[in-house]
């Protein structure tokens, strides 16, 4: 074993215990205030959020999107897409460009 | 899946409109992440893609048409982690089977409900009509993610934000031949826009398909809005939620905690931003030197 284990094992064994800070967490949430899906836009506002007079951790807040992907032939006839349905891992996401 | 956003906070604009989000926060999450918060990555629909299984090939088309870039070789663990992502069909999974074991345990509506993201849709009218497949998405993607400025954001009170969104709702045609990509044409966002899809090689993901021509399209929201599919028959609404949400974690502090949080509450917050510059007239070949300062552009 190293020395700098050594350190850092007595290190972590004095190390104070931190005292709790908050004493009730929540998830609030809102929906998108305008939503033009259609255009391809939408807002949030968070007036709601804001009113309420709560501490918000903006740094831990995530959206919750719902998408929709749909996979057909071109056309309404079938070309392109077998009739032995369905197809397994047909479709993905990017995650490069 | 965002082109853009905009972020203002009371009326104040801070963060301008910038079309190169969706690439900035890829670099990010692929130079930030570790292999210690793999556990993580499902959570953001994350998993980098192999990068040795990129190619150009002018000869073998089956990952995508001769002399386009493709990453859908089987050989890409990221495409196949991401494809895991999404609950789909695998012969015995969903209630379409009446031998389906995950039937036995949830139905696909309750599935729905938890916003457990799944083949929503499988319909086949044999030669006559198209054939639909459907998939209902909950994506998670953090306010971090998208802008440094919800990264160095401390827990504040009343902070009236107004984020405005703009999504990379997208549609590709591609053709085969049974057993190559042929042709690919895709439509997106008029200015920077990208296609977030990926089709997956003819081999492994339309395995039996006659030849003909795919059409696959992603939209934010229950509806698909392309609007060549949206006719087709069996097309439905998506099963997992009607609206995009903000979750905010709101937290109650101890007392005097709170007390003294509140006597020191001017906070400095600095944060990085990005602008797009356009920089004109430089022809190809041509060498140019150009100051890029953090001054608005032109």
């Amino acid at each position: 074993m190293s020395s700098v284990s050594d350190h850092i094992q007595l290190l972590k064994s004095q190390e104070k215990p931190y005292a709790s800070v908050f004493n009730k967490r929540e998830w609030l949430y809102i929906n998108d205030t305008t939503t033009q899906y259609d255009q391809g836009t939408s807002v949030i506002e968070t007036t709601s959020l804001s009113n309420n007079s709560k501490f918000l951790d903006y740094n831990s807040a995530y959206l919750s999107v719902l998408l929709l992907v749909t996979l057909t032939s071109n056309t309404a006839t079938n070309t392109g897409v077998s009739t032995a349905m369905p197809y397994m891992k047909s479709v993905s996401f990017k995650q490069s460009f | 899946m965002i082109n853009s956003i905009t972020v203002d906070l009371y009326g104040q604009s801070m963060v301008q409109q910038n079309q190169l989000i969706d690439i900035y926060t890829h670099f990010r999450l692929l130079t930030s992440k570790s292999w210690t918060t793999q556990n993580r990555w499902s959570t953001i629909g994350f998993y980098p893609d192999v990068v040795g299984t990129a190619g150009y090939d002018t000869a073998n088309s089956i990952y995508a048409p001769a002399n386009n870039t493709s990453n859908n070789g089987t050989l890409n663990l990221g495409l196949t982690k991401r494809l895991k992502y999404v609950l789909d069909y695998d012969g015995e999974t969903l209630e379409w089977n009446s031998t389906s074991t995950l039937t036995n345990l949830i139905s696909q509506t309750e599935l729905g409900m938890l916003y457990v993201s799944h083949l929503s849709t499988k319909v086949d009218w044999g030669t006559t009509k198209s054939p639909v497949l459907q998939y209902s998405v909950r994506a998670t993607i953090y306010l971090k993610d998208i802008h440094p400025l919800f990264e160095v954001m401390p827990i504040s009170k009343s902070l009236n934000f107004k984020i405005q969104i703009f999504w990379n709702n997208a549609v590709v045609n591609a053709t085969h031949n049974a057993t190559n990509w042929t042709n690919q044409a895709s439509q997106y966002r008029a200015y920077n826009g990208i296609l977030p899809l990926l089709l997956n090689n003819v081999d492994d993901g339309f395995d039996s398909a006659p030849n003909g021509t795919l059409r696959a399209s992603v939209c934010v929201g229950d509806t698909c809005h392309d609007s060549t599919q949206k006719g087709f028959t069996g097309v439905t609404t998506g099963a997992v939620g009607k609206q995009v949400e903000l979750q905010v974690q709101a937290v109650q502090m101890l007392k005097e905690m709170e007390n003294s949080y509140v006597l020191n509450h001017l906070r400095d917050v600095s944060y990085h931003n990005y602008y797009l510059f356009t920089l004109r007239n430089i022809t190809g070949g041509e060498s140019f030197n150009h100051l890029v300062s953090n001054a608005i552009s032109n």
